[in-house]
């Protein structure tokens, strides 16, 4: 049986900065939490390798206060066989190392073959937790990996690493090992209704950092001081618009897809008069001439 | 000698042979009813027999008024004209055989005879006359006039060539007796006369009494044939299409049912996994194409037809369940039977539900199909999962979150709900409302007017989310029910009973499906509360405001609610304008592509519905177009963009329009 961990964070999602409160704190409603992404698609690496293999067990690791429960229900809908979910409030926003080394304490107490993570969490987009837990263990470690093969006998698994520009590099490892993902083709799954039953049904097994004798490691010096927090209002960010030509599916599809496209030049056809009305038309659309030249006809 | 009918006159004593043969044909049909009886068992149990008489009173109703029929003027009393007809002459024919077989062996009676049976005679003849004009009107229509929602394959032909040809053979038979015998009150009979002189003055005696015998034969010979094809030809319609009226004109059109989360299986992907009266619906169609030629997707060149998503299913039933007693494999529906791009291309307009003669309800099917891909297989378009996660996450369809909907607050200065006992109700605006710009200034004119009007009221702000409509629509019912449960867990909380909103599909969900789920609520449609107050007390209102406006009824206010003319009395009451309509308005409107999580999905094939409305409108040549949707207004409204028209019509919302007259 092969085990697989997979690093599971819930990140908050920042959607609004009008709820920036004189403290520089963010007010609680402008927060949604959700899963990290990334960690969504190492889920779903996993899933899949639990498809290819004949025996696999997929289990979620996760550090934060309750409400990370959410998250790993998610997980569990999506296809996760286990959860397990070190509780505490003091982990709301941990430094990195603090991070890495709480997993670690998790990890011990596992078996694993394999261990991926996302290749950062999308609210603080620091991406070390995993370079620093693999150093922790002494494995092997390969970051912005993607679409992962294992061999048959489960000693060694074969990935792509995402280079810039669609490049790719076939890399083998030894296991047990970390690997950070990336997004590649691969999509996450969303739940079926049987799997978000199922996930109802199951227990996230819920630890204390007292039973890994961390508290200390809570409660001491953390490596990171934050000494300010200040919340700068952010520069205006310039908004994509599309063509107003186009229809209303078309223009969500690219504000959704970050307005990739080349802007629609526009040629005009026809006789001189038609011409001359086509050109009015698209002066007065674009507000440049004011409306009103009906009456004028 | 009183009138009265010689029954197997000429032919001699065949009485029970002709009994005997009789149970031929009825061999056939009680088979062949029996296999389609065996198909519907197929399904899962429902109910389609409870309050029995409020079901008759529906069947009767709707087939002997031909009430659902005739909304289809020539189709309707081409039909109207061959059922009445053919039901006279049945009951004709029943007649005789009870006067024949019971009264006369049993009581020695007769009821056929006297001033009675002229009168039968003079029925049934004008009857014959009835359905001879309907069979001709559906020859020439399906043949000469040849309209694409029909098919005209040569199965049609031949029921048409069997039905007249036992009429004329009936006729020629009554003529020839008439001949003979020459009764009295020939005139009660007046085609049989007709023909009766006509056979006399060309034929000799003996010969129309050979003529005669022989034509008796063919007449019962094309009679049984009738009668044994029925099961097994379109004519079954006429008993599936009436089970179906029984079974399924009492369930409502669009509301599905809520979904048992403890069962295995998700929606639908096999016959089986469809209700028994879902099966009897598939076996009712009578391929008369009007739900296809309503369907915006089949218009606009997409691949969905209604019709044949309904006649693969029939077909696929049928093979389900082989005419011998064998087991066969189930087999999955999706990719096989229906596509998925068919499946996706629908947009909840209702108008395939709202056409079709006979309940056969084929949104209800797609809406199955669509539960099945989401919930049990998780084959999702890119688009829609986008929307879900937005959904789960964020509470909306965009994915802008609940707090920028304080924005809108702010704007306008409305009390956020709180104290509901000072209100006169809560204004649900809904997603569209707060983060869309142009359904924002909507809003900020619809608050300000309200408030014109005396009303006061409270919205919900960050505390509102999703109705959960795209959800439902698309399939998601796992996700609805958490963004319903979660709703009326808020109202509960506020003591919220009475809600207005501004967009018909949130109107729609809390009005026709929350009660489902135990929500307890008083909802209107502001086009309802606009209309009331206005009729309530009479406003002043300007008569600068002139032109001409056109009304594009939005699915969810029209079909789904019937809610068609109340925006119309409010643009009525606005005294310079003056309302001209669309060829298609009201419950029979064209829809502008959004519903049914039409709004994210990337349909690029074929036209755009939006176009298509938007270019209907501009052939009323009208100065506004009106609307009371945010999704219809803004389709609309980039439908007449990218026309490049955007000048030449104003889209605008009806509060809008009676906002710039209420002085």
């Amino acid at each position: 049986m092969i085990q697989i961990l997979v690093c599971f964070k819930q990140v908050a999602h920042l959607y609004s900065r009008r709820g920036v409160d004189s403290s520089g704190k963010i007010e609680p409603d402008a927060v949604v939490y959700a899963p990290n992404p990334y960690d969504e698609i190492a889920l779903e690496e996993a899933l899949r390798i639990k498809q290819q293999v004949s025996q696999a067990e997929v289990t979620l690791i996760s550090i934060g206060p309750q409400r990370v429960e959410k998250a790993l229900r998610y997980g569990l809908a999506m296809g996760a066989d286990r959860a397990i979910h070190l509780c505490d409030q003091r982990l709301e926003s941990p430094s990195p190392w603090i991070t890495s080394k709480a997993l670690l304490k998790l990890i011990q107490t596992q078996c694993f073959d394999l261990i991926l993570c996302g290749k950062k969490a999308i609210d603080d987009n620091g991406g070390v937790v995993g370079a620093f837990v693999s150093e922790l263990l002494s494995l092997p470690f390969a970051s912005s990996v993607t679409e992962i093969v294992l061999a048959p006998d489960g000693k060694k698994a074969r990935m792509y690493r995402v280079l810039e520009r669609g490049d790719r590099h076939l890399i083998e490892c030894d296991l047990p090992a970390l690997l950070s993902v990336e997004r590649g083709v691969i999509r996450p799954r969303y739940p079926t209704l049987m799997g978000r039953l199922i996930a109802s049904r199951k227990e996230v097994l819920r630890v204390r950092p007292e039973e890994f004798g961390i508290d200390s490691l809570l409660n001491g010096e953390p490596k990171i001081k934050v000494s300010r927090l200040s919340i700068l209002r952010p520069k205006p960010k310039k908004m994509f618009r599309p063509d107003s030509n186009l229809s209303a599916e078309e223009r969500i599809q690219l504000i959704m897809s970050g307005g990739l496209v080349e802007r629609k030049s526009h040629s005009l056809k026809g006789s001189p008069q038609d011409l001359a009305e086509q050109f009015i038309n698209f002066l007065e659309e674009n507000r440049i001439i004011k409306k009103g030249r009906k009456s004028a006809d | 000698m009183t009138p009265t009918r010689e029954i197997f006159w000429n032919i001699g004593d065949v009485r029970t042979l002709v009994h005997l043969l009789m149970f031929i044909p009825l061999f056939f049909l009680l088979y062949g009813l029996f296999f389609h009886f065996r198909c519907y068992r197929l399904g899962r149990g429902g109910k389609g027999f409870d309050h029995v008489l409020k079901r008759m009173v529906s069947l009767f109703s709707t087939v002997f008024t031909h009430r659902t029929i005739l909304k289809d003027r020539y189709g309707g009393l081409m039909h109207l004209f061959i059922f009445w007809g053919f039901f006279m002459l049945f009951l004709g024919t029943i007649a005789v055989f009870i006067q024949d077989s019971v009264l006369r062996t049993l009581l020695e009676a007769k009821f056929l005879h006297g001033g009675f049976y002229l009168l039968f005679k003079l029925t049934l003849d004008l009857s014959g006359i009835l359905l001879l004009v309907g069979v001709s009107m559906g020859i020439y229509r399906r043949y000469v006039l040849k309209p694409s929602k029909l098919d005209t394959g040569p199965e049609y032909a031949f029921v048409f060539f069997l039905i007249l040809l036992i009429t004329l053979s009936g006729f020629s038979l009554e003529g020839l007796r008439l001949s003979v015998l020459k009764p009295s009150g020939s005139f009660w009979s007046p085609v049989g006369s007709v023909l009766g002189s006509f056979f006399e003055s060309t034929l000799q005696e003996n010969w129309r009494l050979a003529f005669h015998r022989t034509l008796w034969w063919v007449h019962l010979g094309l009679s049984f044939l009738f009668v044994a094809y029925l099961p097994f030809s379109k004519l079954l319609h006429i008993f599936s299409s009436s089970f179906n009226i029984f079974v399924n004109s009492m369930t409502p059109s669009f509301t599905l049912q809520s979904l048992d989360f403890g069962s295995e299986r998700f929606g639908v992907n096999r016959i089986r996994d469809f209700a028994w009266e879902s099966l009897v619906a598939l076996d009712a169609c009578t391929e008369c194409g009007r739900c296809q030629s309503a369907c915006p997707a089949y218009l606009s060149e997409k691949p969905l037809n209604p019709k044949k998503i309904i006649l693969s299913l029939q077909k696929r039933m049928r093979k389900e369940l082989p005419f011998s007693f064998g087991q066969s494999l189930p087999r999955d529906l999706i990719g096989d039977a229906v596509m998925e791009e068919e499946i996706w291309g629908c947009t909840t307009c209702l108008n395939c539900v709202k056409q079709c003669p006979v309940f056969i309800k084929p949104l209800k099917k797609i809406l199955e199909l669509r539960r099945h891909l989401i919930l049990t297989e998780s084959r999702i378009p890119l688009e829609i999962e986008r929307v879900y996660r937005n959904l789960e996450w964020f509470g909306d369809p965009l994915g802008i979150g609940k707090i920028n909907r304080d924005e809108l607050i702010q704007s306008t200065r409305i009390e956020r709900a709180g104290n509901e006992g000072a209100n006169d109700f809560l204004f649900w605006v809904g997603c569209q409302g707060y983060f869309h710009d142009r359904n924002r200034r909507t809003l900020i004119v619809l608050f300000r007017l309200l408030q014109k009007l005396g009303f006061t009221f409270s919205v919900l702000g960050r505390e509102e989310t999703c109705c959960g409509d795209v959800a439902r629509r698309t399939g998601n019912e796992y996700l609805f029910k958490t963004i319903a449960e979660k709703n009326i867990e808020c109202f509960e909380k506020r003591r919220i009973t009475k809600i207005v909103t501004h967009c018909p599909h949130c109107f729609n969900v809390f009005k026709n499906e929350y009660p489902h789920l135990g929500a307890n609520l008083m909802v209107s449609h502001y086009a309802e509360l606009l209309k009331e107050s206005l009729e309530k007390t009479p406003r002043n209102l300007s008569s600068d405001l002139t032109g001409k406006v056109t009304f594009h009824d939005p699915c969810y206010l029209s079909r789904y609610n019937g809610i068609f003319s109340e925006p119309r009395r409010i643009l009525k009451s606005i005294p310079g304008l003056e309302i001209v309509e669309m060829s298609r308005s009201k419950e029979d409107t064209f829809c502008c592509g959004a519903g049914g999580g039409g709004m994210w999905l990337g349909r690029q094939i074929g036209k755009k519905m939006n176009e298509m409305r938007a270019e209907e409108a501009l052939i009323t040549k009208a100065d506004y177009l009106a609307t009371a949707c945010p999704y219809c207004l803004n389709m609309m409204e980039d439908g007449l963009k990218s026309l490049s028209k955007g000048v030449a019509l104003e889209v605008v919302d009806i509060a809008e329009l009676l906002d710039r007259a209420l002085v």
